[in-house]
């Protein structure tokens, strides 16, 4: 049969494998306690009761509640396309949606950035978020390279806005929409933890 | 009707989460822990789990099995986290006491792991069998010679565990 070879590949490969595990891959740990608690709040529950019960977690669990925040999401590409002149100065030239797991906000599906070419040159980013719920520290917009290694900062968000891109700074070389959670603590860098993210195709 | 978490969970079932994450959950958090280290594994595994519930209608079952994919996600997941942080796909070191013989590699610990988990989940003589081949490497007729099993109960009994087995490994729909 002709699945025969394959299968005896399959054995071949996997024995190999299985070779290799280590008593390390064997064991597992178990997630510390309350991870699964901090899931089900995330993924569960009536929007009302989540919205309502929100600040009396942020402050018992502030932790898990961050990481709640701070999942980062896959990016979601709609690709190049002309919406159509949105009525302001400028014509969209790009479209994501901003993916968002387990922040527990109001319409947590419809995070979205356009990003819009003025009249006159230059490019603005229009951000759209459902609101962002109070964190321990601020909200931060990023555009960034693929490589992960170069960004711009858009500046603080505390609510969907236009939010400019600095002249020269070509848009189609920082596709990455990234916001981010920072702490009040001076660092100008990308703290690492972000909450919105999606990938312009431009 | 058999309890079966793939279409418990495929389908969204109120239970399916939490039966999922008590399965599921330990295999992810210490893959993700030896690939990113402990600071982030539990909000990585976090991560993990509400991607694949908010995607649950995408887990196909004829594709790979729920393991497979929840691993999938959290490979991803865990390259993400260490290209945003500069650094390269490789494990924490600290977090490994023995070096792992096939290096390094985050994709390889997940098969490694993966595969730990699924023989255990095999039938008893399917796993003892394929063990013999795996660990042994003993051909099937020798197989057969050692256990007393008759050669073509050997090959079936081992065509299945290793089907069952290739079902964890490839991932499904991410």
């Amino acid at each position: 049969m002709s699945d025969t070879g394959d299968l005896d590949d399959l054995e071949g490969r996997l024995g190999e494998l299985a070779r290799e595990i280590t008593e390390d891959d064997r064991r597992l740990d178990d997630p510390p306690p309350g991870l699964w608690d901090s899931i089900e709040a995330a993924a569960g529950g009536a929007e009302l009761a989540s919205v309502t019960s929100l600040s009396e977690r942020r402050r018992t669990r502030a932790p898990m509640i961050l990481a709640a925040a701070a999942a980062v999401i896959l990016a979601v590409v709609i690709g190049t396309q002309l919406i159509g002149d949105n009525g302001d100065n400028g014509e969209v030239v790009a479209s994501i949606a901003l993916e968002n797991d387990g922040l527990q906000v109001p319409n947590p599906d419809t995070g979205m950035a356009d990003l819009v070419a003025v009249e006159g040159g230059g490019y603005v980013l229009d951000v759209s978020v459902p609101e962002l719920p109070a964190a321990d520290g601020f909200y931060e917009l990023w555009i960034i390279d693929t490589n992960v290694e170069g960004m711009h900062s858009l500046g603080v968000v505390e609510a969907s806005g236009r939010y400019q891109i600095p002249d020269g700074v070509e848009p189609a070389d920082f596709p990455i929409v990234d916001i981010s959670v920072e702490a009040h603590d001076g660092d100008a860098t990308h703290g690492g933890q972000s909450i919105w993210r999606g990938v312009l195709e431009v | 009707m058999v309890d079966d978490l793939e279409s418990d969970f495929q389908r969204g079932a109120d239970d399916a989460l939490r039966r999922a994450y008590d399965e599921h959950g330990s295999l992810v958090y210490s893959f993700c822990r030896r690939s990113i280290g402990s600071t982030e594994a539990a909000d990585v595994t976090q991560e993990v789990f509400l991607a694949a519930w908010r995607a649950h209608d995408r887990f196909d079952a004829d594709r790979g099995s729920l393991r497979g994919w929840l691993m999938g996600i959290a490979r991803n997941k865990c390259v993400d986290r260490l290209r945003h942080h500069g650094r390269r796909p490789q494990i924490a070191t600290a977090e490994v006491e023995d070096r792992p013989a096939g290096g390094s590699d985050i994709e390889r610990m997940s098969d490694r792991m993966v595969l730990a988990t699924a023989l255990e989940d095999l039938p008893d003589r399917s796993r003892r069998l394929i063990e013999l081949s795996f660990y042994q490497q003993l051909t099937h007729a020798e197989i057969a010679d050692h256990t007393g099993v008759p050669l073509g109960t050997v090959k079936s009994d081992i065509r299945r565990g290793l089907n069952k087995l290739r079902r964890n490994l490839e991932a499904g729909d991410v």
